[in-house]
């Protein structure tokens, strides 16, 4: 109940010249050898990030550029060509399919990645027995190896395959998906579906977490039902949330390449040759460095103009 | 009306017992806290009242209605939380009217009632603004606001001025009092802070691990602690607590310990009879004592504490510790040795083992 004193105390002529040292330290040299020491143990933190984001990103990057203005076939020495390799792009009937591939499969798969996500999401919030197994089980696919993934799935559209098999009960015929040109865009799109659904899940779930119960509570009292509590609540709450599931699910959508490359080669007749894809075509299988790098370059201003957008729409919805 | 009425209420968490067989009758308009510290229940309690816990057993009623199936939103209560909860993405308008807006009350009829209670609380000028831009008085105000424009039978508040520094608490205590007395309508408010609940309830709940303590009007339950739990709860600095041993010597009872002697008046020992020779803890408010050179309790002064209006002195008392409030004209210096004479009217005397209140 009582305080103690005495022997632990401090007696005030020590509290008086700790007190002198701490005020001159503060005045003098100290403030500033503080000061500077920690932006640069600051600039130290990062500076593996830097390096790392310099080599590996932004030089290959400058690189790519460079390149595009150039004829480069890997074995004769660049010839600078000016524009010329945007040129024979833009009259490249086999380039505007693929931006149309793309666009097509980056939103069939993101739109219903959103939604399903979500749905997920608000399902595994919910409390449940066994709901740490369930969460795991969900995000398996993720931690699957990509290239597995492909030939799994490759197998299991095969016209002997799991899916048929499964649709043969239901009495419909066995369809060779990934060759023909009306299903094999669908079937690549059903993967990155399946694939991205647990990963956003996660991300959802973990926004939908972050929202305090008190606002579910007093929307509760206030009369709000189940519905109302999430149009009026969750939604606008989730909100960032649901942005940056969108921004990030665009553009993991369009950078798709390995299921192509392992289950199509991006055919039939071009219907799943992605943007990636025929980069990797261009460069590697036909030698046009230069042609590929001014594709990349196109790819990129896409990439950059369509995340430019979405984060104007964010900050538009009051969200920073 | 808004007459709350709650029948052996009891609230358990599997294993944990968290409200334990609570009644307790909340008349209309009347203001009571549920006071005690973290974990006793009271938050839960309250929370049962709003319908946002679940009853393990027991009933609520309202007017003579059972709430215990009753969904929140029929419940005709509103509820000020501890952070606010205010809607961050909403005016103060919308958050003000939203539970209207859900009750599908007509447009005209809610722009009237949340115009009518930002006159009350002051804060016209700020209906367009978000919660983000907001003080934190300015926060609480919205809040309360929510609650008054539904007109409810009974405001449950849970701690709503926890988040406020000091300065504005106090002045927000007021208001939320004169708002009481404005509104007249029953309130349930819980806090731990012993200084809030008795300045503003007209009852006192004092809860412990889940147990109501005593029930009584703030001096009632101050003065007249029912065990020792709600002596050394209420009050501050808290009432101070010395092992005695019973002694009976010429007729007179006798409070002793080390440092200490304290004489009962015959009409104050009754609760001692038949404990002579047994030990007890003896209680006394610090400001229940007075400086005397015959007085019976002999200690050494060792912090002094000038608060302004008055000076509080740690002792030491046998070893033990005591506090004790003098005024301020008193000059004391530290390690000076001192005796203090009890109030023999205000004098308390605990069971060791149950803590109950023997006088």
């Amino acid at each position: 109940m009582g305080r103690e004193i005495g022997a632990g105390r401090a007696s005030p002529s020590m509290i008086r010249r700790s007190a002198s040292l701490l005020r001159r330290w503060v005045a003098g040299g100290g403030k500033r050898s503080l000061h500077s020491h920690l932006r640069w143990a600051g600039f130290f933190f990062v500076l593996p990030a830097l390096i790392h984001l310099v080599i590996f990103k932004f030089y290959p990057m400058l690189q790519a550029l460079r390149l595009s203005f150039f004829r480069y076939d890997l074995m004769s020495p660049p010839v600078f060509t000016g524009l010329e390799n945007y040129k024979l792009l833009w009259e490249n009937p086999l380039f505007h399919q693929s931006f149309w591939v793309s666009v097509k499969y980056m939103f069939g798969v993101s739109i219903p990645e959103w939604f399903f996500a979500l749905g997920l999401a608000l399902l595994l919030n919910r409390r449940m027995p066994g709901r740490a197994v369930i969460r795991l089980a969900y995000f398996f696919p993720i931690a699957m190896s990509q290239i597995v993934v492909a030939m799994v799935w490759k197998f299991m559209y095969h016209p002997f395959g799991l899916v048929n098999t499964i649709l043969e009960t239901f009495g419909v015929g066995r369809i060779n998906w990934l060759s023909m040109e009306e299903s094999a865009l669908p079937a690549l799109i059903a993967i990155g579906i399946w694939r991205g659904i647990p990963l956003f899940g996660v991300i959802y779930l973990a926004g939908l977490q972050a929202i305090p119960k008190e606002y579910h509570e007093a929307a509760i009292i206030d009369g709000a039902g189940v519905f109302q509590r999430f149009f009026y609540v969750t939604v606008p709450l989730l909100l960032p949330t649901i942005m940056f599931v969108m921004v990030l699910s665009l553009l993991s959508a369009v950078k798709v390449f390995l299921n192509p490359l392992v289950m199509t080669e991006g055919g039939p007749n071009g219907t799943t040759r992605v943007l990636p894809y025929f980069i990797y075509e261009t460069g590697f299988a036909f030698f046009r460095m230069g042609e590929a790098a001014a594709a990349s370059m196109v790819l990129f201003v896409f990439l950059f103009g369509l995340t430019l957008i979405q984060l104007r729409l964010l900050r538009r919805g009051g969200v920073e | 009306m808004g007459e709350v009425l709650l029948e052996d209420l009891t609230k358990d968490f599997g294993e944990v017992v968290a409200v334990k067989e609570v009644n307790l009758t909340i008349h209309d308009g009347e203001f009571v806290v549920l006071l005690g510290p973290s974990g006793c229940g009271k938050t839960t309690t309250l929370r049962m009242i709003a319908g946002l816990e679940e009853i393990t057993s027991g009933r609520i009623l309202l007017d003579g209605r059972v709430l215990n199936d009753v969904h929140p939103r029929d419940r005709d209560i509103a509820m000020v939380f501890q952070n606010y909860a205010l809607y961050p993405h909403m005016s103060v308008y919308k958050n003000m009217a939203f539970g209207l807006k859900m009750r599908k009350v007509d447009k005209g009829e809610i722009d009237r009632r949340v115009k009518s209670a930002a006159g009350i609380l002051g804060i016209e000028t700020l209906l367009g603004r978000y919660p983000g831009k907001l003080s934190g008085g300015q926060r609480q105000r919205v809040a309360l606001g929510r609650a008054i424009v539904r007109d409810p039978r009974v405001f449950l508040f849970d701690e709503p001025l926890s988040n406020l520094d000091a300065k504005l608490r106090v002045q927000t205590r007021v208001e939320l009092l004169k708002l009481h007395q404005h509104l007249a309508a029953t309130s349930v408010y819980v806090t731990h802070d012993q200084v809030e609940a008795m300045t503003m309830g007209d009852r006192i709940v004092v809860m412990h691990e889940g147990v109501i303590q005593q029930v009584g009007p703030p001096m009632e339950v101050y003065q007249n602690p029912a065990n020792q739990f709600v002596a050394g709860f209420i009050g501050s600095p808290a009432m101070n607590f010395l092992s005695a041993t019973v002694r009976a010597e010429e007729g007179r009872i006798f409070l002793e310990g080390a440092g200490f002697r304290v004489p009962l008046p015959a009409e104050r020992s009754g609760g001692l009879e038949g404990r002579e020779g047994g030990e007890v803890v003896f209680g006394i408010r610090p400001e229940d004592m007075r400086l005397d050179a015959e007085g019976g309790i002999d200690g050494t002064v060792e912090i002094i504490e000038p608060v302004g209006s008055d000076i509080f002195l740690d002792l030491s008392v046998g070893g033990a510790s005591l506090t004790a409030r003098v005024e301020s004209s008193v000059r004391m210096s530290q390690g000076e040795r001192v005796r203090l004479r009890p109030d023999p009217a205000r004098v308390h005397a605990f069971d060791p083992a149950t803590g109950a209140t023997l006088i």
